[in-house]
């Protein structure tokens, strides 16, 4: 047991030696003896402060002490809660990639995991679960929506301060992917308002600071138009982008599933499952609409480019991406995995100059851009993860944490001692009203 | 010339309780007195003085007469409270008084009426009976009760000792000097004195020798 103020239990202490004190030096009649001379003796009341031999009223002074020590313990806070040793971690998972992510945050959480540690699930809301074990991570079920790490930091933040009640130091353990998405501006404030260490695991996708940025990958004949304008376009894609002018292989869909997107842009024939037409015809016109993907990139202005494009065929049906000047689609985008197919209809003649114009070129950036929808996702920097979840907290903060915690922790205890203190000054009075009757 | 023995038998003589030091130490004494007058062929006579009242053996110089005074003092137990001087009315102008007591009763009628049997030709002693336990009380608190007036009771405290010393010590100090203004001769006898020092010290001072009441003035002054 300690307390939170040692101070008010010494001060108690000495008052109860104190009453211990007055209580046998009471004032009482000293005996009598005959003395002739006593009319020499100055006159005096004749109740004098004296030493008492044998303590009397031994039940009013135990009730008495034993109120003061009551007041003084319940002033001084004592805590009763066990101080575990060692080091504990509020491990904080975050779940909102997808399987192909789990795998990896999946392990790495579970190789931090300790029996003991508290654990906070995460996607777009912050879960923390009861009693945590091992196998907790494991039943926990991968979702797709977007992460909130702010959320999440502030559960584990509460469960850090309960934490830190039976454990000398707390850490939090972030175990995510830290997509750019899942920190916003709030993140590196409420990180701020705990003292303790935050250590950021990144788990599911590479380090970005240690990668370079993943060229355009073109596949195409020698002279072929659309890599020529997107080399002269100078792409570089946030996303990993692979564009296929001949035929797609095996490869390539398991590329995509792993969250590239292949853009089939075929320049001979059309491809299996695309809509040969009946008659080639041409409409003059095709138009990219604003691409808004999942990354945190402003949308691009819609592209045109006016041509006699020749229509042999239709793209696969899926999600448009640009669409002829007579409405019909001209590229589609299927998802697959954590990436996607797209399909570009718009056949580019070999001849000629069209592809090198500034019109087409942007056509061409923009159909070889990221997957659309919430697939593609890029992983913040690292230095961005360190410079919003530090490893190290602020030192004023942590006075604060800590005087919060400590001001609310384990003084549920105080009342009931106030209580009983009360109790016992009742019994005083009333002992000592029943002593005061009976002298009487 | 007649001697008269007059003993205070109050209940202030019963002190120490347990030893009665002050009663035994003035019996001694007037038995004393009375041995060393009737060597002399005087007439030795008793007057005890006790809450009760007055008991008398007129003066006589018959043999014997010293141990009827013993016996009589042996018969009393001081014990009440009653003046000590209408003991002295009767006594005769010419005659050898002598006073034994601890004058916390009358002090001033008696030394009065012993000036008065002085002026007429007597011959007066004061002794003064004093116990040790009244110049040095017992260290520990008390309450101090008058044997004489059970209302009369202070506390006696380590903070009230000093006061009750200085004040018994005036007192002393004033009785004998207003006894020996008077020409009277005036002794202490503490109790824890021998007996034979006190009576040759009264008796010296009858003979008028200059060197005994020197003495006594030396040691009072102490």
């Amino acid at each position: 047991m300690s307390f939170t103020a040692p101070l008010f239990a010494w001060v108690g202490g000495g008052l109860a030696l104190g009453v211990v004190a007055l209580h046998l030096l009471a004032w009482q009649r000293p005996p009598a003896s005959l003395l002739p001379t006593a009319r020499f003796v100055p006159d005096a009341p004749l109740r004098a402060v004296s030493p008492a031999v044998r303590p009397t009223d031994l039940v009013l002074l135990a009730v008495r002490v034993l109120a003061i020590i009551l007041v003084s313990a319940a002033l001084a806070g004592p805590r009763f809660a066990p101080r575990v040793q060692g080091l504990g971690r509020v491990i904080v998972v975050d779940r909102s990639r997808g399987r192909d992510a789990w795998a990896a945050i999946d392990g790495v959480a579970r190789s931090v995991y300790r029996s003991g540690d508290a654990l906070v699930l995460f996607d777009s809301a912050a879960r923390e679960v009861r009693s945590p074990t091992i196998d907790s991570i494991e039943a926990a079920l991968p979702t797709t929506q977007s992460a909130g790490v702010s959320a999440a930091l502030v559960a584990a933040i509460r469960a850090a301060n309960r934490l830190q009640r039976v454990r000398d130091s707390v850490e939090i353990v972030v175990v995510s992917p830290f997509a750019s998405d899942a920190l916003d501006a709030a993140t590196a404030s409420i990180r701020r308002l705990w003292p303790g260490t935050v250590r950021a695991m990144r788990a599911g996708t590479a380090p970005n600071d240690t990668t370079r940025a993943r060229p355009l990958e073109i596949r195409a004949g020698s002279g072929d138009p659309v890599s020529a304008a997107l080399a002269l376009a100078g792409v570089a894609p946030a996303g990993a982008v692979r564009v296929v002018r001949d035929w797609t292989t095996a490869r390539d869909t398991a590329w995509a599933r792993q969250g590239g997107a292949v853009v089939v842009w075929p320049s001979g024939p059309a491809h299996e499952g695309w809509r040969a037409r009946a008659v080639p015809d041409t409409v003059f016109g095709v138009t990219v609409s604003s691409l808004v993907s999942g990354l945190s990139t402003p949308p691009a202005p819609p592209a045109t480019v006016v041509a006699p494009f020749v229509r042999r065929a239709a793209p696969p049906p899926g999600r448009v991406v640009a669409r002829w000047d007579d409405g019909e689609p001209a590229a589609t985008e299927v998802p697959l995995g954590a990436g996607c197919m797209r399909s570009v209809a718009v056949v580019v003649p070999s001849t000629g100059d069209l592809a090198l114009t500034p019109a087409f070129r942007r056509l061409a950036t923009q159909l070889a851009g990221p997957c659309l929808g919430g697939h593609a996702w890029v992983a913040a920097p690292d230095s961005v993860v360190s410079t919003v979840l530090p490893a190290a907290g602020a030192r004023d903060a942590a006075q604060t944490v800590s005087a919060v915690d400590f001001a609310r922790s384990d003084v549920s205890i105080a009342p009931w001692l106030l209580g009983a203190a009360l109790v016992a000054l009742a019994a005083e009075l009333l002992i000592r009203r029943r002593a005061a009757n009976a002298t009487a | 010339m007649s001697t008269m023995l007059v003993v205070d038998a109050t209940a202030s003589m019963a002190y120490p309780e347990a030893s009665l030091g002050k009663w035994k130490a003035a019996c001694d004494v007037a038995v004393g007195l009375a041995a060393v007058a009737h060597t002399s062929r005087d007439p030795v006579g008793l007057v005890i003085v006790s809450g009760d009242g007055m008991r008398q053996l007129p003066p006589r110089a018959r043999r014997g007469i010293v141990g009827e005074l013993a016996r009589a003092l042996d018969d009393i137990t001081p014990h009440g409270r009653r003046p000590l001087a209408p003991a002295m009315s009767g006594i005769r102008s010419r005659i050898r008084l002598a006073i034994v007591s601890d004058f916390l009763g009358d002090a001033d009628d008696v030394r009065r009426r012993a000036g008065e049997v002085a002026a007429a030709g007597g011959e007066v002693h004061a002794i003064h009976i004093v116990a040790s336990e009244e110049l040095d009380p017992p260290a520990r608190s008390f309450l101090a009760v008058d044997p004489e007036d059970a209302t009369l009771a202070r506390p006696l405290v380590a903070e009230s000792r000093g006061v009750y010393l200085e004040r018994f010590a005036a007192w002393r100090a004033e009785v004998a000097a207003s006894w020996r203004a008077e020409g009277l001769s005036y002794t202490v006898a503490l109790v824890s004195e021998p007996v034979s020092r006190v009576v040759r010290r009264v008796a010296g001072a009858a003979l008028g020798t200059g060197r005994a009441a020197a003495s006594d003035a030396r040691r009072e002054t102490r």
